[in-house]
């Protein structure tokens, strides 16, 4: 299975947080703890950090280890 | 994660710090185009890894592969911090420009015996000589694996040196002389307004070297490790022109007004550099 890099899960996070249109609710800050399934690929000489969110809850022998990831974010204004 | 030999911790923080960077502007360019935007403010990550020494002694992690067990939890946590907390936490740019310690003759093994007391270049080198830790006391440091005398060959080969003084903009070809050799006559065309001063490791110390004129001090504009560029004072184009880099022995020049004819037309009796 792919792994995406960090930025775009990341950005995928922050994207899911916004409320439904015609709500009327806003969401001012958040902080989300999410399992991430973590690899560091070297690629043209640097390392990647891609980060991606498990594609199962089941744990098991053969699957990339879990590495929990803490995140807050707030309003930018 | 990467396989045999692992990553350095502080590549594997480069490249956490680079997604981040991405998600901000990310995020950022988002915030373009709808009213409400967020910013990362916090990142944390704990992380299952294999931690290894290897044969340098650098620190190296693995991630572990799945079914591995016994794994270490390195946590990583990361948090916006202000431009003034990251210039004070940040290696002036003089100092990362300054000779390294390989460029300065050292072997691998005092390179690390160095690097484990805090120094990677010449410049701490130099900034820790003159904490009042002395030459001796650094070489105590290292366990004597870098002795005295390497240590002081390494400061002399990172130490600021001036090569030649000419005026700006540079004057039509003038005899050999003109590009002085310290103690030698350094003349100068009439109006001349400012002069550049051609060297190296100039700003090794984190500030730009003293200059005056006559014993006035003389403004500088431009400043890198390789040049300086200063300003001569109105009505004053002649006198001691010394350069002080800092090392307690000042290079001094004879500075001149050209005639013409390769003579000093304003002459100047030398005062002796303290």
């Amino acid at each position: 299975m792919s792994t995406s890099p960090l930025a775009e899960t990341l950005v995928a996070l922050v994207d899911a947080l916004s409320a439904p249109p015609g709500t009327g609710i806003v969401v001012e800050r958040a902080a989300l703890d999410v399992p991430l399934e973590g690899r560091v690929d070297r690629i043209g000489g640097r390392l990647v950090f891609s980060a991606s969110l498990p594609h199962t809850r089941w744990q098991s022998g053969f699957l990339p280890p879990v590495h929990v990831a803490h995140l807050e974010v707030g309003d930018d204004r | 994660m990467t396989g045999e030999g692992g990553f350095l911790v502080e590549d594997f923080l480069d490249a956490v710090s680079a997604q981040l960077d991405r998600t901000q502007d990310a995020l950022a360019a988002k915030a373009k185009v709808r009213p409400l935007m967020f910013a990362l403010r916090t990142f944390a990550v704990d992380l299952q890894v294999f931690v290894t020494m290897d044969a340098d002694g650098n620190v190296r992690l693995r991630s572990a592969a799945p079914g591995e067990s016994g794994a270490s939890t390195l946590k990583v946590d990361f948090t916006t911090i202000t431009r003034p907390m990251v210039e004070e936490n940040t290696v002036s740019l003089a100092m990362a420009q300054a000779p390294s310690l390989r460029d300065a003759g050292l072997d691998s093994q005092q390179q690390r015996a160095l690097e484990r007391v805090g120094v990677h270049n010449v410049a701490q080198l130099q900034a820790l000589r003159a904490s009042g830790a002395g030459v001796d006391g650094i070489a105590r440091l290292t366990e004597g694996l870098v002795p005295a005398d390497r240590l002081r060959a390494a400061l002399r080969a990172g130490r600021p040196e001036i090569f030649h003084v000419a005026p700006v903009p540079p004057a039509p070809p003038l005899p050999a002389p003109a590009a002085a050799a310290p103690e030698a006559p350094l003349l100068v065309p009439p109006g001349t307004q400012r002069l550049q001063l051609v060297g190296r490791n100039l700003l090794a110390a984190g500030t730009a070297p003293t200059v005056t004129l006559a014993g006035q001090p003389l403004e500088t504009s431009a400043a890198d490790d390789d040049g300086l560029i200063v300003h001569l004072p109105p009505g004053r184009r002649a006198g001691a022109l010394e350069i002080d880099l800092g090392d307690g022995d000042p290079v001094v020049y004879h500075l001149g007004i050209d005639d013409g004819n390769g003579r000093v037309a304003e002459s100047w009796t030398p005062e002796a550099a303290s």
